[in-house]
């Protein structure tokens, strides 16, 4: 099983000297339990605990790829005078993010009962620019007109403040140009195409562990060389206490195991004083959403759409006689 | 902020900084930067072009002055035979002044002219030329007999003439000139930067320099050459007859012969029968190598006093007087200068003659022959004698070892013909073929009596026109004697890949040396060549070292007549040499001045002289291009104003401290003042190499103020030493990291890279483009950079590369790419093909009828439209018909018999598309041509998505294909959830010692982070510890390693990984393009073997090494099918009685000889189609090649 016997190269000890794993197997870990540190319109931060580290990377990787979204899949161009070529725009259209609070109502194209295209695999909306009256226009997300009342439409951001931004600009026509195409939004995943990917980042990291002995660092180091410690650590992991004169551990959430202080301590005599690991059974989330579904959204139909698939696995062992634990 | 106190307290402090304070590197960059505004990057095209229209067009058509036709009447039968009074009567063609429009045309088909601009030529195949005129007028003369009174029987007098008549000057049309695009000619020459977008529809970033031939871009090479008028002294090794020689090819100015070489060699010991060496000299015309004394005799040297005067010039110098002695000895029995030329003389062609024809033979060959740069008439004999005891004297010097041999590779001694000299040569040619021309038309009517003489006519515009043209379009430039072309590739197309590329290509010199020779040294980079020649870029292979690449600031001389110049000397105080005592050569502070090669006379003080003359050119007095050259050591002082001489800018350096000061840079910055001013006012100067040699350059500003300063006395200082770079070197971050070949590499990448090749792309009709989808400017760039607009005209991406191995997929310089980049654009293109296609006589666009047409094409005609032509927006794949086009068949051709048969009156000529191509219809265009013929251009457009197998570049030299694709959520990440764009393998780093491509990334890194531009500009002394410690302020591990977990499984890599973005370039070189396979296919007709290569869809070739690997292995039933049954096997039946092939019917089982009247004695064999072929043309040679079968048992 995995965690226990792992010897971290880098930093050349165990990690079960830790407090991070119990000396459990996986069997051993408690109930898997979702903590939510922070949650916005469009990020969500968790932490993910007494779980393994396959299963949190299966949340992430389904997270980015298997989410299924609304995306714009099939333009037709009627009327196009741009200076960008109609396969330009198409491809823009395509990344442009959809509302897909309703993706469920929606078949994956090559799974409905239809023959070509129906309402119920995919949405239509029409888009019509021109630019008679300026040298100049930009065409926007406001431009893409539905022509269905299904409730997909594309992202319209807002701010922290409650304010909306302004839409996302798809081209600029100058004057006499125009624009004037028909475009379906179809349901997919980020597999077939980053398009339907739900999200801009998803972090995922494991809790730093970062600890010191502060007897043998300020004693073995002069007070230089103690700020030079301090100084090494590219994200203030450290601290100077300038009353103490002493290091530190201002915050170690923020080490990012460049193991830059275990080097400097392995050069001055202090292998032991110093050990930078990662806990194996907390995993820290950042989900930022694209807009196209809330990001809390986002983590619970991923979990579900992992559960599915665990169940699946499972009854298909069972189906072949092997013991689904 | 400071407050006003403090800013008035340090402004006073200041107060002497800011105006007579030493210029900083930030303020040399705005002395390059007002460089590059006045002069941009093809002023040496240019200027040279302009140079040729402006001036040497009239020179030319000058030395064709005047013509002369005698009259001479023919017989006319039945017509009036009494024109005897015209015995004496002349003709002369006198051409004047030049007219050139400066307002490029066409005459379209209703016979009106209408200007065209570069950009119409382009698009409707024109040629982008204009016209030139000359004045012409015609005199007709009476030749007075000659006044023989008085005169001695050898002596001459000039005949004299009488103008009988003269007609009134015309302007004649002399033909069309190609004009270069932006020159002084060119329609854009003045437009503002809207006008050229808006109105001329041209790029705004464009420089020209370049001709438009038939619709396409031609850009003239430079040539290098060795100079001419310049004696070098080279050493032989032992078994040679000579082992010193002095040598010079001698050209007069303005002159269209070829140069005259002339040689003075010393004899090698032991050749001649007194062991003693003797000198001698090669004349033009001699068979024999005359000696020295003797030629010195013949030009009027007579006692040997005088010819060692003029060699050793020290009579005491007892070593060279020695040297000199065999030879003056075995001159001894010819003593004065008609024995000296008779012995010439005889050595030559008037051997056969009496003595006085010989002598004055002989004197014409000095005159005219020998040593042309001096003169070519009588007076320069005494000149001439001087330069050749100039000569024998660096011989004498040479062998003495008191100088060192001439080195053939130094750049000083290499001339460029540009442009407007090339041409210039072209034009000689043949406006001296359209003279020629016309007097014998003239001639023709004059001696027939015709009365009216129509210079018009006479002057047959079409030689200059098509000679020009067709040089231009083929680059085979000049024509000898026997009409063989002499110089091939002289002219070629533009390079429209990248803007970089077509920058790159019109600074390109090319060495017309023959490429197959061993000789390494022409090859070589030269010490010389720092600042002139780009040390990186030159093609790898057979052109290495012989193309090259001008440096970012080096100029080209356009050359100015030597006449002013030596007016000048002259006036202060150059004694000539025709009035020079020889005595005098001996004094100690004189020194010799030499102008273009030519030995003009002596200066008593020589700094004096160079001073003043310096400040001249400082000053503008005289041109800036001319330079200055002290020879300290052979007393010498050279002055060139020749075309071709490199140069290049510097700072001007005075008791250490430049010229330049603070208080010029604002008034540049605000263009207040532009850098020709800098040069008026002799704060910076053009040097060219010789110069170059005989002054002190710092190689930075530092120099000047450190210790070095007082230990050289520096006359110049380097603007900046990056400007030895070309153009395309200069893209490359921190080229002073890496190992010099990968900079090589690099130059040669830069130029297969995509981006924006023009910002008017979308109304251009190029044949081939490739245009990259979102072009970032990099986010490490040189200051160079700015120059060539490689951050708007951009050609790459900021991609994030981790330099790791993951799953194997990017070994041997594969990469991996992230394919959820890819979705999203990363480095998607397009490509553009155009197809054109005119109309020419009995043909039209159509969609063709095949009931009444014949040569049906395989592809899809549906797709046109009823013009003949497709629309645009159409989806065209395979073989789709783009173009319908139909020819009637003419009458009386071959192709009777088809036609009676099928009774079609038209063929197809329909154009195809490429059949491994398919794409959208861009852009279809109909007009005309300028043979009034309908003309069409169809523009068809595909996306290019990366994929496996495309090709991909960092600006290292380091290129790589694309191994495999992997999604965002397979790649491996940082804690910060950064996924890479791209994965590199390490192995590409240690052996080829790329550290740039680590720095580049590293800034690359910071300034993504800062969000500021990183500088990677060469020396500039840029230090990875400074850029580390940045990137660790800003939060990240100081060498840009991150910790990274793996996709698949999110585990931890054991090491950390080098993570950063790093700006690469997508190749043209791409798998869709190169993608072949074939089953069943085309063969050729002749042999009926497989055809061979893509597009001819064609078999894959297996070759002699492949066999053997066959034979070895025993496989031979294998290597029958491949060689045999697969490729041309064909069936023959054979008489077995005479073994030749025979007749058989094979449906009706009937065999027959005719020869041996035998029906049943024939066998079937096979036998490849190719010698069934060999067989059948051996038998049409009368040779009978009998194949005898038997069975095996």
């Amino acid at each position: 099983m995995y965690g226990m016997e792992q010897i971290n190269t880098a930093t050349g000890f165990a990690n079960a000297k830790f407090g991070s794993s119990k000396g459990q197997g996986a069997k051993g870990f408690d109930e898997p339990e979702i903590r939510i540190l922070e949650l916005s319109k469009y990020v969500i931060k968790f932490e993910l605990l007494n779980t393994d580290l396959s299963v949190a990377n299966s949340l992430r990787r389904i997270i980015i790829a298997e989410v299924p979204t609304m995306a714009i899949d099939l333009v037709e161009v009627k009327e196009n005078t741009s200076a960008l070529h109609d396969e330009f725009i198409a491809h823009r259209l395509g990344l442009i993010p959809l509302q897909s609070f309703n993706v469920d109502q929606f078949n994956l194209s090559d799974q409905c009962a239809c023959s070509s295209m129906c309402a119920q695999c995919s949405v239509q909306f029409k888009l019509h620019a021109v630019c008679s009256d300026r040298d100049q226009m930009e065409v926007n997300t406001r431009h893409i007109q539905p022509l269905s009342d299904a409730p997909i439409i594309p992202v319209q951001y807002v701010n922290d403040k409650g304010i909306e931004e302004d839409p996302i600009l798809i081209m600029k026509l100058s004057k006499n140009q125009q624009l004037d195409m028909n475009l379906v939004a179809r349901k997919g995943n980020g597999k077939i195409h980053a398009k339907w990917s739900p999200v801009a980042t998803c972090q995922m990291r494991k809790e730093p562990i970062v600890e010191i002995d502060q007897d043998k660092i300020n004693r073995d180091l002069d007070i230089e060389k103690r700020k030079e410690f301090v100084a090494l650590c590219p994200r203030e992991v450290f601290a100077f206490n300038d009353y103490r004169n002493a290091v530190e551990i201002e915050n170690s959430d923020k080490c990012i195991q460049c193991i830059e202080c275990l080097r400097f301590a392995q050069a001055n005599n202090l292998e032991r004083a110093v050990k930078i690991a990662e806990r194996e059974d907390k995993f820290v989330f950042t989900v930022e959403s694209t807009g196209v579904l809330t990001p809390e959204d986002i983590v619970s139909r991923a979990l579900q759409i992992l559960m599915r698939k665990l169940y699946e696995l499972g009854t298909q062992m069972k189906k072949y006689g092997v013991n689904a634990d | 902020m400071l407050n006003a106190e403090d800013y008035q307290g340090q402004s006073k402090a200041n107060e002497y900084d800011k105006f007579q304070g030493e210029i900083d590197y930030e303020d040399a960059w705005a002395v390059i930067r007002a460089y590059f505004k006045q002069h941009g990057l093809v002023s040496q095209q240019i200027s040279s072009f302009n140079r040729f229209l402006e001036m040497n067009v009239q020179e030319i058509v000058k030395e064709h002055k005047s013509n002369r036709i005698k009259v001479e009447p023919q017989f006319m039968p039945r017509g009036r035979n009494d024109r005897q009074d015209e015995e004496n009567i002349f003709y002369d063609i006198i051409f004047d002044q030049v007219h050139v429009n400066n307002s490029p045309r066409i005459q379209e088909s209703d016979e009106s002219y209408s200007a065209v601009f570069p950009h119409e030529a382009r698009i409707r195949n024109l040629t982008y030329a204009t016209e030139i005129y000359v004045d012409v007028r015609l005199q007709k003369l009476k030749q007075i007999p000659i006044d023989r009174s008085g005169l001695t029987d050898g002596e001459k007098r000039e005949p004299k003439f009488i103008v009988l008549e003269e007609q009134k000057p015309i302007q004649a049309f002399l033909g069309k000139v190609p004009v270069m695009v932006r020159s002084k000619f060119c329609h854009l020459r003045g437009l503002d930067d809207t006008q050229i977008v808006r109105n001329a529809k041209e790029c705004l970033y464009d420089q020209g320099g370049y001709f438009i031939i038939n619709g396409g871009e031609k850009v003239i090479i430079a040539q290098e050459r060795m100079a001419n008028n310049i004696v070098l002294v080279f050493h032989r090794k032992p078994p040679a007859k000579f082992n010193w020689m002095a040598e010079i090819r001698s050209q007069a100015e303005n002159s269209n012969k070829p140069p005259q070489q002339f040689t003075v060699a010393l004899q090698s010991k032991g050749s001649n029968r007194n062991y003693a060496k003797c000198i001698y000299a090669t004349l033009p015309a001699i068979r024999e190598p005359i000696p020295v004394a003797i030629l010195m005799r013949a030009l009027g040297c007579v006692s040997d006093k005088q010819i060692i005067n003029k060699i050793c010039y020290d009579p005491n110098d007892a070593e060279m007087c020695e040297v000199l002695k065999p030879s003056l000895e075995e001159a001894m029995a010819y003593t004065d200068e008609e024995e000296a030329l008779d012995y010439i003389s005889k050595r030559g062609s008037g051997a056969q003659y009496r003595r006085e024809i010989r002598i004055s033979y002989a004197l014409k060959i000095l005159e005219s022959e020998f040593l042309p740069h001096i003169s070519v008439t009588s007076e320069g004999l005494y000149k001439k004698s001087y330069f050749v005891g100039y000569m024998v004297n660096r011989l004498i010097q040479a062998s003495l070892g008191r100088t060192t041999e001439d080195d053939r590779d130094y750049y000083g001694k290499k001339r460029l013909d540009m442009a407007g000299t090339l041409l210039s040569g072209l034009f000689r040619q043949q406006f001296r073929q359209c003279v020629d021309d016309m007097i014998k038309y003239l001639k023709r009517d004059i001696d027939n009596g015709k009365d009216c003489i129509n210079l018009t006519q006479a002057i047959k515009s079409d030689t200059i026109t098509r000679g020009l043209k067709s040089a231009l379009a083929t680059g085979n430039w000049g024509k000898d004697k026997q009409g063989d072309v002499q110089k091939t590739g002289v002219a070629q197309v533009l390079n429209r890949l990248t803007f970089a590329s077509s920058l790159s290509h019109l600074r390109r010199l090319n060495t017309p040396l023959a490429k197959s020779g061993k000789l390494t040294k022409p090859r070589q980079l030269h010490n010389s060549h720092w600042g002139m020649v780009c040390p990186a870029e030159t093609p790898e292979g057979q052109a290495c070292g012989l193309v090259k690449n001008l440096s970012l600031m080096a100029l080209v001389s356009v050359g100015s007549p030597n006449k002013t110049l030596i007016e000048i000397l002259e006036d202060f105080g150059v004694e000539d040499l025709s009035s020079l005592d020889p005595e005098i050569l001996q004094q100690k502070g004189l020194c010799k001045v030499f102008v273009n090669g030519n030995w003009i006379g002596c200066h008593r003080n020589a700094n004096d002289l160079v001073d003043t003359i310096k400040e001249m050119r400082r000053t503008y007095t005289i041109p800036k291009e001319i330079s200055i050259v002290r020879d300290i050591y052979t007393k010498e002082i050279k002055f060139f104003t020749d075309s071709g001489r490199v140069q290049r800018p510097l700072f001007i350096v005075e008791n250490s401290r430049l010229k330049i000061k603070k208080m010029h840079i604002p008034q540049l910055i605000r263009s207040i003042k532009n850098f020709e001013d800098l040069l008026q006012e002799g704060l910076c100067e053009f040097l060219d190499v010789e110069e170059e040699e005989t002054v002190m350059i710092a190689m930075t500003l530092e120099d000047l103020k450190g210790e070095k300063a007082l230990k050289y006395s520096y006359t110049h200082c380097e603007i900046h030493p990056s400007m030895i770079l070309g153009v395309c070197a200069s893209i490359i971050p921190f080229p002073d990291h890496n190992q010099s070949p990968r900079n090589t590499y690099q130059s040669a990448m830069g130029k297969q890279a995509m981006g924006v090749y023009t910002s008017n792309y979308q109304m251009r009709m190029d044949t081939l483009a490739h245009v990259l989808y979102y072009p970032q400017k990099p986010l490490v760039a040189t200051k160079s950079m700015e120059f060539l607009h490689f951050k708007e005209l951009s050609s790459g991406l900021n991609a994030t590369i981790a330099i790791a191995c993951y799953t194997g997929y990017n070994q041997e310089d594969s990469i991996m790419l992230n394919q959820s980049a890819i979705d999203r654009g990363f480095f998607r293109s397009v490509f553009f093909r155009t197809y054109d296609d005119c109309s020419k006589q009995d043909e039209t666009f159509a969609i063709p009828d095949f009931a009444k047409t014949s040569g049906r094409k395989h592809g899809d005609y549906d797709k046109l439209d009823i013009d003949g032509l497709i629309n645009p927006g159409v989806l065209v794949s395979g073989d789709d018909i783009i173009i319908g086009k139909i020819a009637k068949m003419s009458q009386n051709t071959f192709n009777d018999d088809l036609k009676d048969q099928t009774n079609k009156k038209f063929k197809d000529c329909s154009v195809p598309l490429k059949h491994s191509e398919s794409g959208i219809i861009d852009q279809v265009i109909l007009t005309t041509n300028d043979e009034a013929q309908k003309f069409t251009k169809v523009k068809m457009r595909a996306v290019r998505i990366p994929q496996i197998g495309d090709k991909f570049a960092s600006r290292h030299g380091q290129k790589g294909t694309c191994g495999m694709t992997y999604r965002q959520e397979d790649l491996p990440f940082t804690r910060e959830g950064i996924v890479p764009d791209m994965i590199v393998n390490p192995h590409a780093i240690p052996s080829r010692m790329t550290i740039g491509h680590l720095i580049e990334c590293l800034l690359s890194k910071v300034a993504a982070l800062n969000g500021s531009e990183g500088d990677a500009t060469p020396f500039c002394g840029q230090k990875v510890d400074d850029i580390s410690a940045l990137l660790h302020s800003l939060g990240y591990q100081r060498y840009g390693n991150e910790v990274m977990y793996n996709g698949f499984t999110g585990k931890k890599f054991e090491v950390m990984i080098f993570l950063g973005p790093t700006f690469y370039q997508r190749l043209k070189h791409m798998v869709g393009d190169k993608i072949h396979s074939r089953g069943r296919g085309p063969t050729q007709i002749l042999t009926r073997q497989p055809t061979e290569g893509r597009s001819r869809d064609g078999g894959l070739r297996f070759g002699e090494m492949e066999r053997d690997c066959m034979i070895s292995h025993g496989a031979a039933r294998f290597l029958k099918e491949r060689l045999f049954d697969v490729s041309d096997c064909y069936r023959v039946h054979i008489c077995q009685t005479c073994g030749l092939i025979c007749q058989a019917n094979l449906a009706e089982q009937r065999y027959e000889c005719n020869n041996c009247q035998n029906t049943s004695n024939i066998c079937q064999v096979k036998i490849p189609y190719a010698a069934k072929l060999l067989i059948q043309e051996l038998m049409a040679m009368q040779l009978a090649p009998r194949l005898r079968t038997s069975i095996i048992d």
